[in-house]
């Protein structure tokens, strides 16, 4: 699998700097610049979350009011 | 004279007759013989009366009578035993001169010899005793060997004691297993001749219902035989009939073949018969949907112990039925604010008495149990309840209701009635009463101004009026819909550009209708519909992200999504799925060259487990724009992922798309 770390303020995965992230998952990705360009390799998201830092820490669901 | 015989007794066997017997061993003189009597019974007794004994001269023989003739006895009986014995004493009276005779030698040392004889006989019948040299005994020690031997003998008495004792003892149990293995037999020799005796009993029973059955099968046999016989003669010229009736419509058909022009002929080998099954399969589908249609607007009825709240309905209201318990545990009290026209007052009947004239804008709340009416319906449905009937009305007849209010608390609301003919600001009217059934106009429709929350959470609303928005403007309808059990909503005249949540947890929803309406969506308006079959056109009024996928419309059916007239305000759309609920019924998505799908949350595009196909993926990558900020396009498990060629890709690639699959 492939991995890619977007920062994005609504990301469900914050680094020690409290800084959050989304992380995109692909069998293969076909970039502009070819395939799998600019993404990372690993066996699972949780290997790619331990490379990259990250912990699951997603953002509180809107409830029925 | 010489000893060549080395005996001291003779036992001799008395036959009543005879009385002198012959004593054949060498004896010294007469006084040395002793005469023993042995009874056939008793005690053997010494005979020291009555015997003669008679030395011969050459004293090799001695002869002893017994009892001698002169003593008047009998001789001896038959039975009885004599016993001759010499005992010759233990002494010796030689005296040695200046001559002695060789025959005095000659009796001395017989008389030695008689001796010997005479304690060899004795220790031959005394106990005689081997020294055991294992137990360390010797010769020497003789003078202990009684002691052992009684020791030995009393072990031996012991150990047979004990063996006796053992097998006394085995004895008596084996006696005891054996009465008790006697009375086992005995009980199992009665069980048996029990059991035996009702074998007997039994089978002779059985054979008598078995002989019984038998006669009747075979009475039956015989019955079905005759009627089988006569069934079949019965056939027979039944077929015969047939036959004939056979012949007979052949030869119509013949004649009706023979008729048919060579136009319809032709239109029979053309496949004019599978055409008409296609079209009969075709109609009955219709006439399913028709039915399912039908039965879909057939009038909704209330449960037959409410009461119907429409008949008798005053015009201009807004009349409930409105339920609590007897004992007011449960809905104690019932709110609702009313906003009538020119700031009139508006009047609340309950059960058609007046109860409260209150001003517009200002709440009335009916406490059941400070009113203690004495009207009211009982009703078990959906639960066991007081029901009443509230009506809201202007005061005034030519003022309207302007506005409906609810609290926003489970008051228990079953059904609404809304007589109004003017178009009504309804606001959180009916939310979270959770037994609210239906809402109901005379029309069918119910005219609206705004409507936000009008039905959030009412989770038993079922029957649903068609919103119809009567006024121009913008409207706002945000949980409008939320979290009902209603199966299509049908909106009308509507240009709604704030419509939050208003159709997501429907589990029952299968169709979203717009009549002349256009409606920009958030990304949670469809959330939790998994049988929506369709989405209505979305009209993108701010920039949008849209995101259908949580959970997936998985009941979605042919649906295409057309965003081409989109000028600039898709930032982000997602229709996916997931692996194990797929949204297949998406068949096709198109976006405009100028939407900015610039959402730095990616992928951008989100079509993965859906319908789209080859094709469908080759149109949506045709109208995707060129980007810059590498946004991605996800197509996993997209039915057409697998089909796409390098080509294909390069088309998304080439606008500086990532796509991932």
């Amino acid at each position: 699998m492939v991995y890619k770390k977007i920062q994005n303020e609504q990301g469900n995965y914050k680094n020690q700097q409290n800084v959050r992230f989304n992380v995109l998952e692909a069998n293969e990705a076909y970039t502009p610049a070819g395939k799998n360009v600019g993404w990372d390799k690993f066996e699972n998201l949780g290997e790619a979350l331990t490379a990259y830092g990250l912990v699951y820490d997603p953002l509180s669901q809107e409830v029925n009011p | 004279m010489t000893v060549p015989i080395n005996a001291v007794k003779k036992q001799i066997v008395c036959d009543g007759q005879t009385r002198t017997w012959q004593f054949d061993y060498p004896i010294l003189e007469e006084e040395t013989i002793e005469v023993w009597v042995k009874p056939p019974q008793g005690t053997c007794y010494r005979a020291t009366d009555h015997v003669v004994i008679d030395r011969e001269s050459d004293e090799d023989y001695t002869y002893v009578t017994y009892p001698a003739l002169s003593s008047g006895l009998e001789p001896l009986a038959r039975g009885y035993q004599i016993v001759l014995r010499r005992s010759t004493p233990l002494t010796q009276n030689i005296v040695f001169g200046s001559s002695v005779l060789p025959k005095t030698f000659s009796e001395a040392f017989d008389k030695t010899v008689l001796q010997v004889q005479n304690l060899d006989e004795k220790i031959s019948r005394c106990v005689r005793y081997q020294p055991d040299p294992a137990l360390g005994e010797s010769d020497t020690q003789a003078d202990t060997f009684l002691g052992n031997v009684i020791s030995q003998a009393n072990q031996t008495i012991q150990t047979a004691a004990a063996s006796v004792t053992q097998s006394l003892a085995d004895h008596d149990n084996s006696a005891t297993s054996h009465a008790a293995i006697r009375q086992n037999f005995n009980q199992a020799v009665t069980t048996l001749q029990t059991a035996l005796f009702n074998e007997q009993t039994a089978r002779s029973g059985a054979d008598d219902s078995l002989q019984t059955s038998l006669t009747g099968l075979t009475g039956a046999l015989t019955d079905e035989t005759s009627a089988r016989q006569q069934a079949d003669a019965t056939l027979q010229t039944q077929l015969a009939s047939q036959g004939d009736a056979i012949g007979v419509v052949q030869s119509t058909l013949n004649s009706k073949q023979n008729a048919l022009t060579a136009a319809q002929l032709s239109a029979v080998n053309s496949g004019v018969t599978s055409t008409t099954v296609e079209q009969v399969s075709a109609q009955q589908e219709n006439i399913s949907a028709i039915m399912q249609a039908l039965e879909s607007q057939q009038p909704w009825q209330p449960h037959s112990q409410w009461p119907d709240i429409r008949s008798s309905a005053n015009w201009n209201s807004a009349i409930f039925l409105v339920g609590h318990k007897a004992d007011y545990s449960k809905y104690p009290s019932f709110t609702m604010k009313a906003q009538v026209s020119n700031s009139g007052t508006y009047d609340v009947f309950v059960d058609g008495i007046k109860q409260a004239t209150t001003a517009s804008g200002t709440a009335t709340t009916l406490t059941w149990q400070t009113l203690s009416l004495t009207s009211g319906y009982d009703v078990t449905y959906p639960e066991a309840l007081r029901t009443h009937i509230v009506r809201i009305a202007p005061s005034l007849g030519t003022n309207t209701i302007t506005r409906l209010e609810g609290n926003v608390s489970d008051q228990g609301t079953l059904w609404a009635h809304i007589t109004a003919t003017n178009a009504i600001h309804y606001e959180y009217t009916f939310k979270n009463n959770a037994a609210l059934e239906a809402v109901t106009t005379p029309t069918g429709e119910l005219l609206v101004d705004w409507y936000p929350g009008i039905f959030q959470n009412c989770t038993s609303l079922k029957i649903n009026p068609v919103i119809n928005c009567t006024t121009s403007g913008n409207y706002y309808d945000t949980y409008a819909f939320r979290n009902t059990r209603v199966k299509k909503i049908t909106i009308k005249n509507a240009t709604i550009n704030y419509s939050t949540d208003a159709f997501r947890e429907n589990p029952n929803l299968e169709e979203i209708e717009l009549i002349n309406s256009k409606m920009q969506f958030d990304d949670r308006s469809f959330n939790s519909c998994p049988k929506l079959k369709n989405i209505p056109q979305i009209w993108l009024v701010g920039n949008h992200n849209l995101n259908f996928n949580n959970p997936g419309l998985t009941g979605l059916e042919n649906t295409f999504l057309d965003f081409s007239l989109d000028t600039g305000r898709v930032n982000k759309i997602d229709v996916s799925g997931t692996s194990t609920n797929r949204v297949d019924g998406l068949k096709g998505l198109v976006v405009s060259p100028s939407s900015p799908l610039a959402d730095s949350n990616g992928p951008q595009i989100n079509v993965s487990y859906t319908g789209l196909d080859r094709g469908a993926l080759v149109n949506l990558f045709n109208s995707m724009p060129t980007v810059t900020n590498n946004q991605v396009c996800n197509i996993t498990g997209a039915t057409g992922a697998a089909d796409l060629t390098a080509d294909d890709l390069a088309i998304a690639t080439g606008k500086g798309w990532t796509v991932t699959r």
